[in-house]
């Protein structure tokens, strides 16, 4: 059945400390080329909701206007909406598939599925020399000190440069 | 035909929200921002209010808190709309007492159900202004537990749908004083995953007389639960309920507080004895200094033995504060706890169960 919402995309900002919740007119332009998009290093915002990461179901404030610096964002989230975040159907002679993940940045963990060629080479996927943000599929992130915080979406945007460790396949004992 | 505002400042969604409604069979009324919502709940008296949360100026959790301190709204049902989807947004929409919460985007055939299901439960609930008393003393042994159940039960009695908190960490008393087995407690669904108005109520346990008991459980809880947890479960209950009672813990803790805070009334409890009475000034001060109004404090005298204790009229003049009631002695009170079964439903004429049935 279709689904009613926004012809906006609501994405979660997440830096260190703060979630950003933004609703996003994207002008015909997906949300990952934008934030890979080396010609700015800011991506402003239309209306930014603000709340701190240990009570973040609660607006602090919210602001017409504001900037963030694409370096210093840890990752966002799309709950809903994927089609708005990521070029779909992209044409590839490689075969690719699937691979769990584990990551984590800055106070969070986060899990999901990364899609990358058989063969997989991390090195290559940590290269941030034409796409400084990895999408992770189905992903949930998870505050490190406190997994009852949550935050899931059917995508979740990370900063590369955020990345301090990321783990590829089946988790084999607890 | 029941009226439904919409508030969102999403104009197309608001004329798809508007289109939908009207075919569910609704009136709808729609503006695009908080304060302008609050100005047409006012004039207007809609049954229902749908609340987007990402609003510029003021967002809709502010929306419904305003809503809801206002006596004229303070019943219309509201069902919060948003694409903050994620579980501590559900639980905000929980803290700021709106009665449910829908993610965007959602399907239509889903919303008109929500709308539904929560209608019909506002007929159900519908009647007097709600209320939640939190029962409260610093002294163990006063009698606080069993002033709780038998208000609980006064309440149940007068056809108010009333639920009944048992809010220590362990042990706790309510389930054994009205012989109820208890699968779930509330430090259980506290530390619990879900945390919806709908697992709060599932959460419950019903006793023979209508009355819904969130219990305490028996050994003392290991860990202690989030306090926005314990704000999020005491604002699903007054949501649902005419009526809440809180039996608070007995220590002056952040559980007590932040649940003192959310009740209209707190009956202090004190029995006529020198130890009861120092606990009680202690308990005035530590309310004072917590900025909890002075006419939210109702002094409730239980003389919970046989024994003449000390003189009530000077009591009140020692705490510079009247009785809002007076419990007497009820030699019913000691076979009735042994047998589970409250004077207020046993013997509902004995003189601890007059008192209390006239104070409510």
């Amino acid at each position: 059945m279709a689904q009613v919402g926004s012809r906006r995309l609501t994405a979660d900002i997440f830096a260190d400390s703060h979630r950003i919740s933004t609703q996003m007119a994207l002008r015909g332009r997906v949300l990952s080329d934008i934030l890979n998009d080396t010609s700015t290093s800011y991506l402003e915002l239309d209306i930014a909701y603000v709340s701190r990461i240990d009570h973040p179901g609660e607006i602090l404030a919210d602001y017409a206007l504001s900037i963030v610096r694409k370096d210093r964002l840890s990752f966002v989230v799309i709950a809903s909406g994927v089609e708005m975040a990521l070029k779909q159907n992209q044409t590839t002679y490689i075969f690719r598939r699937q691979w769990p993940v584990f990551i984590t940045v800055p106070y969070f963990e986060i899990t999901g599925q990364i899609e990358a060629p058989a063969n997989i080479d991390l090195r290559a996927l940590m290269a941030t020399g034409v796409e400084r943000f990895v999408p992770v599929y189905n992903a949930t992130a998870s505050l490190s000190m406190n997994q009852a915080i949550q935050f899931s979406g059917e995508l979740i945007l990370i900063n590369k440069t955020s990345i301090e460790v990321m783990c590829i396949g089946d988790k084999s004992s607890q | 035909m029941a009226t439904i505002l919409v508030i969102d400042d999403d104009l197309d969604l608001q004329q798809m929200l508007r289109l939908m409604l009207q075919r569910g069979g609704y009136k709808v009324i729609t503006t695009g921002d908080g304060p302008d919502g609050l100005v047409k709940a006012k004039t207007l008296k809609p049954d229902m209010a749908i609340v987007d949360v990402m609003m510029p100026g003021m967002n809709g959790y502010q929306v419904v808190r305003k809503m809801r301190e206002d006596p004229e709204l303070a019943g219309m049902v509201i069902l919060i709309l948003t694409a903050r989807a994620q579980t501590v947004d559900r639980e905000a929409a929980i803290a700021a007492q709106a009665d449910d919460y829908m993610p965007k985007p959602f399907a239509p055939n889903e919303l008109l159900a929500k709308v539904s299901e929560l209608m019909e439960n506002r007929s159900t609930t519908q009647g007097p202004a709600r209320k939640t008393v939190g029962v409260f003393s610093l002294r163990g042994g006063v009698g606080v537990t069993s002033v709780a159940v038998n208000l609980a039960l006064a309440f149940q009695a007068k056809n108010l749908p009333t639920c009944l908190i048992d809010l220590k960490s362990g042990p706790g008393h309510v389930a054994l004083q009205l012989r109820l087995n208890a699968k779930i407690t509330w430090i259980d669904w506290a530390n619990g995953n879900e945390a919806t108005s709908d697992s709060v109520i599932k959460a419950l346990t019903k006793h023979d007389s209508g009355l819904e008991v969130m219990a305490a459980p028996i050994v003392p809880a290991a860990i202690v639960p989030p306090l926005d947890r314990v704000t999020t479960m005491i604002n699903a209950l007054q949501g649902k309920f005419a009526r809440v009672v809180i039996d608070l813990p007995g220590a002056w803790g952040p559980i007590a507080q932040a649940a003192i805070g959310s009740a209209d009334t707190i009956w202090l409890v004190l029995a006529p004895e020198v130890g009861s009475l120092q606990s009680t000034v202690g308990a005035l001060r530590a309310l004072k200094t917590s900025k909890i109004a002075d006419e939210k404090i109702e002094l409730i005298a239980n003389q919970n033995t046989s024994r003449p204790g000390l003189a009530l009229p000077a009591i009140e003049k020692a705490l510079g504060h009247g009785f809002k009631g007076k419990l007497p002695y009820d030699e019913n009170q000691g076979p009735a706890l042994g047998q589970g079964a409250p004077l207020l439903l046993s013997q509902p004429e004995s003189p601890l169960a007059a008192a209390i049935k006239a104070l409510v």
